[in-house]
């Protein structure tokens, strides 16, 4: 791998660079106020402060990523993954990068988009590791999921099930779940293999295990797009990787 | 992690001794006889069949599939993985690359070399296969970047190529699939993932490419596609400098001298 250099990845949202925005997708306005119109998510949404005092903007730093502008002559992490790790429908001092990062003291570098899938996060990885120099990796790997690039221009992200193509080989080939699991693997060691020849320390969860989005036993813990989730849920997954960190 | 055996082509050989295989075919060396130039290509790398090498390529697959001896957990040697200038197509196995290497080091191979493998099915059996045999090194000849593996929900493995006309010309193939961008990527998270494998298991990990076989003034192998028997020892000479510079194998160029 040495031997390719590697370019600046280009992605969708560099876009939004220096922007700060209301919504993003999952969280539209169409989709917040079609869920306003139900008593059960006012209740939930009066609670969070969202009908209210307190908005949730998503403050795009100028490489297109939630979050401040990088620093890496500072201590700090990347963070690695997709709309659960960007905190899609909360604010950002209440999503796992965040808090993590506050906790441990370190700048954050929140590199995560919603529907960015394991492979998006492999072509960030293998430019801004060894470009930030981070003191620690995190991954929430997003589950089943494969894109395809251009690499300069634009990206598709397959899902499985989703009614994508009529395409053979799309749906019953490159679009199953043992390919999509074989392709988080393959991309979680690749992406360690980086870190582990700068020396940083990796730590790695899988989304639908660790992030599950709305639970139906505890439905008032849901980010404002009513999908994913909360904020409560965010806390406990960092402290679960303080554990892990501290033993 | 992926529990089941991978499937792969040569699956079907298992156990089995062929003549010819693959681009080694019959009926393709009947046609370069045909054919002036490739008569002429035929005789200058010995493959007329007078040349007593002729009836010496033989392909005696293990009953893993492999161009083989069979899986000896008893007695690890080292573990060679990568496509068909791996598993050795159109050559005698004692021409290949890893047995040259074998012999210098006074070590067996496992060649788990596999006809038209993709970088994607080289890390499937990688992934496999490295537990269970846990050899002394690992040699990863990586392959085309084009070609990509996909496996469906009952194991079944298909690598894709931009040589199957059929594919290409579907736009998600020619416009997405196939693109540099895709491929190269593809090509650096296999090599990495099955590097970090190596280094999960404490094994030592050297890595050469295909393309250090694509010299067609070293000779051809007998189905004239791949490279000859020169190209291999070269090969095998590049590759004993890097494993006697490791500080773990420091000791065997002592030994072997």
């Amino acid at each position: 791998m040495s031997d390719v250099v590697i370019d600046l990845p280009w992605h969708n949202e560099q876009l939004y660079a220096g922007q700060s925005l209301e919504w993003m997708p999952t969280d539209s306005k169409i989709r917040y106020d079609q869920n306003i119109k139900d008593p059960e998510f006012v209740a939930i949404a009066q609670a969070n402060g969202w009908t209210t005092d307190l908005p949730i903007t998503y403050d795009i730093n100028s490489h297109g990523f939630r979050g401040k502008d990088f620093n890496s002559s500072i201590k700090n992490m990347v963070t690695l993954g997709c709309s659960f790790t960007v905190g899609i429908g909360l604010r950002e001092n209440e999503t796992w990068p965040y808090i993590l990062g506050d906790k441990l003291g370190l700048h954050v570098h929140n590199i995560a988009h919603g529907g960015w899938s394991c492979d998006t996060l492999f072509r960030m990885a293998r430019y801004w590791i060894p470009e930030l120099r981070p003191d620690m990796v995190v991954m929430l790997a997003p589950s089943y999921r494969l894109e395809l690039t251009t690499g300069d221009t634009d990206h598709l992200i397959i899902t499985p099930h989703d009614n994508i193509s009529n395409d053979t080989y799309l749906k019953h080939w490159f679009a199953n779940d043992s390919n999509s699991e074989l392709n988080r693997i393959k991309n979680i060691l690749a992406i360690e293999m980086i870190c582990k020849k700068l020396n940083i320390k990796f730590m790695c969860y899988l989304q639908d295990k660790e992030m599950p989005g709305r639970l139906a036993h505890d439905p008032t813990n849901v980010a404002r797009d009513n999908m994913h989730s909360g904020t409560k849920t965010h806390n406990m997954f960092v402290e679960k990787i303080l554990r892990d960190l501290h033993g | 992690m992926i529990e089941t055996i991978p499937s792969h082509v040569q699956q079907q050989y298992a156990g089995e001794t062929l003549q010819w295989c693959s681009s080694d075919s019959e009926e393709n060396y009947k046609k370069h006889l045909k054919d002036k130039h490739t008569k002429t290509l035929l005789a200058l790398n010995g493959w007329l069949e007078d040349h007593s090498r002729f009836a010496d390529v033989k392909y005696t697959f293990n009953s893993a599939g492999f161009r083989s001896r069979e899986i000896d957990t008893d007695n690890p040697g080292f573990a060679v993985f990568g496509c068909s200038f791996t598993a050795g197509i159109g050559l005698i196995e004692n021409e290949l690359y890893h047995h040259h290497i074998g012999k210098e080091l006074k070590l067996s191979v496992d060649n788990f070399g596999v006809l038209g493998a993709s970088n994607g099915l080289i890390f499937r059996i990688a992934q496999y296969w490295l537990p269970i045999v846990k050899p002394k090194f690992v040699i990863l000849q990586t392959t085309f970047k084009e070609r990509f593996e996909v496996i469906n929900q009952d194991n079944v493995s298909n690598v894709m190529s931009p040589q199957w006309k059929e594919i290409t010309n579907q736009p998600v193939f020619r416009n997405w699939w196939f693109t540099d961008a895709n491929s190269i990527a593809d090509k650096q998270r296999n090599e990495l993932a099955i590097r970090y494998l190596c280094h999960t298991l404490d094994i030592p990990i050297f890595v050469i490419d295909v393309e250090d076989f694509r010299n067609p003034v070293l000779g051809l192998s007998r189905d004239l596609d791949h490279s000859g028997p020169t190209n291999h020892t070269k090969v095998a000479e590049k590759l004993c400098n890097c494993i006697y510079k490791h500080p773990r194998f420091e000791i065997l160029k002592h030994l072997s001298l």
